[in-house]
């Protein structure tokens, strides 16, 4: 025992490694406890067909059923739109969706009956009803009637046009793509917005203002309350009706701009989101930033003063250069932080938002384990996820080092 | 300085010891889960708990009170665990649940048939899967429209009588256009309680959704909702439904729905039996109940409530049915009704109740009970699905989403839900 361990820890660079063991063991035991054994069991979870509420659970046949229904991914092209686009859903394919405004009046006696001839009030009707979204309606039994048979173990993520020809994304689990494609156009704006506005905060609190420790706990004071708090007073602030952000919108414009149905429409309920986040979180990046420049040194800036250096000059060759690792920091977080959005989404939006614009893969997985009780397909899709951020995080990694990153 | 040590020593000593004590008789301690509901509710189950201890020589129960928001999905992952209570409740429609995964014990073997004789036959089949009981109630929900009786007849609105005679859909739309001049600016003319989450929107839309002639699920086989949920008769409920939030007669997004009910700003307020006592209280006799309006096959509502079973490992079954005797007596129903405003789950005690009685303020309620009105929810342990697929389907339509895309996207989920069940 003793010679193994002075074969392994003897010497001084022996006794480092030991010692290095020893501090790091504590980190080491948790992160295997909580980590990489619930990962591993994941691993094992996502080739069964357990369930949460204790039914009998098997091996799925084949193992990797979880992750052919999470992965799989199609582009196939639609038929082509017909002429007459109908109202009413077909059992599958083109139709037009209808406001209530246009069933009404398609129901309304006045035009569509007694008044046949009346074509003033006809083309009225058409033109409301012709504002209508195109859908694909894609019915898995009914598929055969437009040729596409096939695909009956899909279904439609988004179609679009390209030169007048119908295309469409089509997946097993529409749902997943749709929350990864969430989290990419999250991570994708709130992480430079959020970067940069940190700094520009930081900057501005660190010239000495009188009052400068008020606003150092104002903008941080965000970050130290509970997520699921300020959701909440948030989605009584974005209200369509009674809330104070379209009351303020209201009152700034003088009425001329209505205000926005934020939660509740598939254009702003992310953006909703992101504004709440980058505001909850900014003060976090905006404190680590502070320590930054404060550990500038002072000289630096005052060589470059007497060398006639501007302030945009001072900021651009002194400051950027000298925050270079504290950016990479902040950058790398914010974007893992980005990934893991989930508290404000299940709190303002339970249901994963307006045409699921604010389903997100963490909510996606909970929704699956934890509502459905399909923890076996829940684990396959935190998988998945989890390769999806590793990834992520290294071509991060590397942009970052083959700019070589300041010791 | 030193005295003070002492006497802190003696309370920990006193403190450790004293309930040791007490607890230290022969009696078999039996768990309990519940959900922690109204707080009214809460306080006659804990009443009722408190007695039975004292009066019981054999058994002591052991209650834990969960939330109730995250309550059956707490259930779910103890049951995964093998972590379950002997004696829990829960809400109706995850009775087949359990029963699939075998978590339950059935309880013919113990209830008397004097018992079950004198229990309303909705709550029998409530618990009742595979020709077996599983559960039991004390009461059961009633589900209709609260309306604010002044408002109804400023607008020349008639009140239906009882379930023989309720309105119509066109009667309901001509009641919504006649009540809405007469709603103040900050009002609205129908609360559907939009600030519920989970079970609320397959509890109370699936019914209106049966109503107009669709349903949930295919309720012969519980193979698939194709069809039944997006077929022509649930589309006309979408639309229906739909129009009510372009036309501002119904919002998506309420601060606090039911204090616009009980403050005026609102006519009609569509909810379950348990707000009936804020609503009397705030409103008195200008509280009436309108029955479930009849949208062209026939008027149906929802039934079905807090139910409670014996789990399969527990070591005590004999206590648990004790204490789930001990809450079925007609004193401890009638006393828990008294405080959430339920329908009672015996006839001796609804019977004795002048709420409940001809011309009681929710007579509504008994007579839709019993007269086949009400509908149990669809009895599937796919059922998780419905409830995920009809709160998104009507969260969307409410907000204007394509009614025939919401509901196929409804329809998808639940027939996943069943795909994953069988695999």
């Amino acid at each position: 025992m003793q010679a193994v361990f002075r074969r392994y820890f003897g010497g001084r660079q022996g006794r480092d490694l030991f010692m290095a063991l020893l501090m790091g063991g504590p980190a080491f035991l948790l992160l295997a406890l909580f980590m990489i054994v619930p990962f591993i069991r994941g691993i094992d979870l996502s080739t069964t067909s357990q369930r949460f509420d204790g039914a009998e659970a098997h091996r799925l046949n084949p193992w990797y059923r979880n992750y052919d229904q999470v992965l799989s991914v199609n582009l196939i092209r639609l038929p082509d739109v017909p002429d007459d686009v109908p109202y009413r859903a077909p059992a599958a394919g083109w139709y037009r969706a209808t406001s209530s405004e246009c069933n009404g009046c398609e129901a309304d006696n006045d035009c569509s009956i007694t008044d046949a001839d009346d074509t003033v009030c006809q083309q009225a009707c058409t033109s409301i009803c012709e504002q209508g979204d195109l859908i694909f309606r894609w019915r898995a039994r009914n598929l055969e009637q437009v040729g596409l048979e096939q695909y009956q173990d899909y279904e439609i993520a988004r179609n679009f046009a390209v030169g007048g020809n119908q295309y469409a994304i089509i997946a097993k689990d529409p749902l997943f793509w749709k929350g990864l494609l969430n989290n990419f156009y999250f991570a994708l704006i709130v992480v430079p917005v959020q970067t940069s506005l940190a700094l520009l905060m930081a900057i501005l609190i660190n010239q000495k203002l009188p009052w400068r420790n008020v606003f150092r706990t104002v903008y941080f004071s965000p970050v130290v309350t509970a997520m699921v708090i300020i959701a909440v007073v948030w989605k009584f602030l974005y209200n369509p009706e009674f809330g104070l952000i379209n009351e303020m919108i209201q009152f700034v414009t003088g009425g001329r701009v209505e205000g926005y149905k934020w939660l509740q429409s598939s254009d702003m309920a992310m953006p909703a989101i992101m504004i709440m986040s980058i505001w909850q979180g900014v003060g976090f990046q905006m404190i680590i930033f502070l320590a930054g420049l404060q550990d500038i040194p002072e000289d630096l800036y005052e060589a470059s003063a007497i060398d006639g250096a501007s302030i945009w000059q001072q900021f651009r060759h002194i400051t950027l250069p000298m925050l270079r690792n504290t950016t990479i920091f902040v950058v790398l977080t914010t974007t893992i932080l980005a990934f893991r959005l989930f508290d404000q989404v299940n709190v303002m939006t339970p249901d994963g938002g307006p045409d699921e614009s604010t389903a997100t893969m963490v909510w996606y997985a909970i929704r699956r384990g934890w509502s459905q009780s399909e923890v076996g397909y829940a684990s396959a899709v935190s998988v998945v996820f989890v390769g999806i951020v590793l990834i992520v995080s290294l071509i991060q990694r590397t942009v970052v080092q083959s700019e070589s990153a300041l010791d | 300085m030193k005295a003070l040590r002492v006497l802190i020593l003696v309370a920990i000593i006193i403190a450790v010891a004293v309930p040791m004590s007490a607890s230290a008789q022969d009696k078999k301690e039996v768990t309990l889960w519940f959900h922690s509901g109204q707080g009214s509710e809460r306080d006659a189950l804990d009443d009722q708990i408190t007695r039975f201890n004292a009066d019981s020589m054999d058994y002591e129960i052991v209650p834990l009170e969960v939330p109730e928001g995250s309550y059956n999905d707490q259930v779910k992952a103890a049951a995964l665990a093998g972590d379950l209570p002997c004696v829990l409740d829960f809400d109706g429609p995850f009775v087949y649940n359990y029963v699939f995964s075998g978590d339950l014990i059935p309880l013919d073997d113990y209830a008397s048939e004097e018992l079950l004789a004198d229990v309303l036959p909705s709550i029998i089949d409530q618990g009742t899967v595979n020709d077996q009981l599983w559960s039991l109630g004390q009461f059961d929900s009633g589900l209709s429209i609260w309306a604010n009786k002044p408002m109804l007849e400023e607008a020349g609105v008639r009140i239906p009588e009882g379930i023989d005679d309720p309105w119509t859909l066109d009667e309901l739309n001509a009641a919504m256009d006649a009540l809405a001049p007469l709603v103040p600016e900050d009002g609205y003319v129908i609360d559907f309680q939009f600030t519920n989450e989970g079970e609320w929107y397959s509890y109370a839309f699936g019914p209106w959704i049966r109503s107009f002639g669709g349903d949930t699920i295919d309720r012969e086989t519980y193979e698939t909702a194709e069809g039944f949920l997006n077929g022509p008769e649930a589309v006309a409920f979408g639309e229906w439904f739909q129009s009510l939030f372009d036309k501002g007669y119904a919002t998506a997004t309420p601060v606090d729905p039911s204090a616009d009910f009980q403050e005026g700003r609102v006519p009609l307020s569509y909810v379950g039996h348990w707000m009936y006592n804020p609503y009397k209280d705030a409103l008195g006799d200008d509280l009436v109940l309108i029955p479930q309006p009849d949208f062209g096959a026939g008027a149906v509502t929802g039934m079905g409530s807090w139910n409670w079973s014996i789990t399969s490992g527990c070591e005590n079954p004999d206590g648990a049915w004790a204490f789930i005797e001990f809450l079925m007596q007609p004193d401890n129903v009638a006393q828990m009704t008294q405080a959430n405003g339920a329908v009672p789950a015996l006839k001796s005690v609804f019977e004795q109740d002048a709420r409940f009685s001809m011309g009681g303020d929710m007579y509504i309620y008994v007579r839709q009970l019993e007269g086949g009105v009400a509908v149990p929810r669809a009895a599937t342990a796919a059922y998780p699905g419905i409830q995920t697929g009809m709160s998104d389907a009507i969260n969307a339509i409410a907000r204007g989403e394509d009614v025939q895309a919401s509901l196929d996207g409804a329809v998808d989920i639940i027939d996943s839900a069943i795909e994953n069940l069988n695999q």
